[in-house]
């Protein structure tokens, strides 16, 4: 009796195709909630914190991050035009 | 009719720049995705993780396809699928509130009807979308890894649900006009919500008139092809609920918003 995972190189290529679109859509996620971080003007200990929440929790990290890490420095909602807002065209 | 085209212009604006357009729809697909695989892998990854101890038998049913389509619509998108679109719809019109834009935008010469529609018509089509998008992958996953089921009956039961997810926003939306906080939104949503799930559980006659019960209704005809009994009594129901609640929150919102400009 073993207690080991055993995967064989064959049973992954079975996997892969199933397993690919979830990690096709974190990468997704993760790679644009990134972008997003290190364009917002924040401290660079918030960027760090928000940074590993994103990185080592999966799907879930970047989920937060949407949905509670982009406040701005002041207290304006995120969401509706804020007149102070740049216009960020590139 | 041009005030209502820039508003939703502004509604897609709002989607783009809070990603609410890219991550809804992730989640939901995640979610439909998670159902088939684990259902299906379930026995593997036990075997694989040292199997179950000796003289314990736990028989897991053995699941068709249409038994795993439904069993997404109950048990992700009806528990993790509501959290999220609760939290998706909490600032729809809280947030528009607390920073003035909305006393801004009704001293432009546009009422509170195409206000509220335009919210409800961007965030639906933004959710149902979502929920659409979740539930193909899902019948992707369960056509590749169990065998098809009939695409009108799946269809025709996600149409049914599609009703029952609009009910859940337009609720959201209201409780966002009524309250200020978002916690506070969240939290009486979800608690609201759930507990009209749970309240199908018992079943009885009261359920005909029950939005909830809808969910039923999808997965009744998912699995067996045929309506439980009143069906169409309980759309009417909810397709009423969701015109009263409109009009609720507009009587609303004009009567306390507006004289306080």
């Amino acid at each position: 009796m073993h207690y080991g995972y055993h995967i064989g190189i064959d049973e992954f290529a079975d996997w892969l195709p199933l397993l690919l679109p979830i990690l096709i859509l974190h990468l997704i996620l993760l790679s644009v909630a990134l972008w997003d971080l290190v364009r917002r003007d924040q401290s660079a200990d918030y960027k760090w914190m928000w940074g590993a929440i994103i990185i080592l929790i999966n799907i879930i990290g970047p989920i937060l991050y949407f949905i509670f890490g982009r406040k701005e420095r002041t207290y304006a909602s995120t969401s509706g035009k804020s007149s102070s807002k740049k216009v960020r065209k590139s | 009719m041009n005030h209502f085209t820039v508003l939703l212009k502004r509604e897609w604006l709002d989607a783009r720049r809070s990603y609410k357009i890219l991550w809804l729809p992730v989640v939901f697909m995640f979610l439909g995705v998670l159902q088939p695989l684990s259902s299906f892998y379930l026995p593997k990854i036990l075997k694989m993780a040292g199997g179950l101890p000796e003289g314990m038998a736990i028989s897991l049913p053995e699941l068709t396809a249409d038994e795993v389509l439904a069993g997404t619509l109950t048990d992700q998108f009806d528990q993790m699928g509501l959290i999220v679109i609760v939290i998706a719809a909490m600032g729809i019109i809280a947030s528009d509130k607390n920073n003035g834009m909305l006393a801004f935008i009704l001293t432009r010469n546009t009422t509170l009807v195409e206000y509220l529609l335009s919210k409800l018509l961007g965030h639906a089509v933004m959710i149902l979308g979502s929920v659409f998008l979740g539930f193909l992958t899902a019948v992707f996953y369960t056509f590749h890894l169990y065998q098809t089921v009939s695409v009108a009956r799946v269809v025709a039961g996600l149409g049914v649900y599609l009703i029952w997810s609009l009910f859940m926003l337009t609720f959201v939306i209201v409780m966002g006009t009524l309250l200020a906080r978002s916690s506070v939104i969240v939290l009486l949503s979800i608690l609201v919500l759930i507990l009209l799930k749970i309240v199908t559980l018992l079943g009885g006659g009261f359920q005909v008139l029950n939005p909830a019960h809808l969910t039923n209704q999808a997965v009744s005809i998912i699995t067996s092809g045929n309506m439980l009994p009143y069906f169409f009594i309980t759309v009417a129901v909810t397709l009423s609920l969701i015109v009263l609640c409109l009009l609720f929150a507009t009587s609303y919102l004009s009567r306390k918003e507006l004289p306080s400009m």
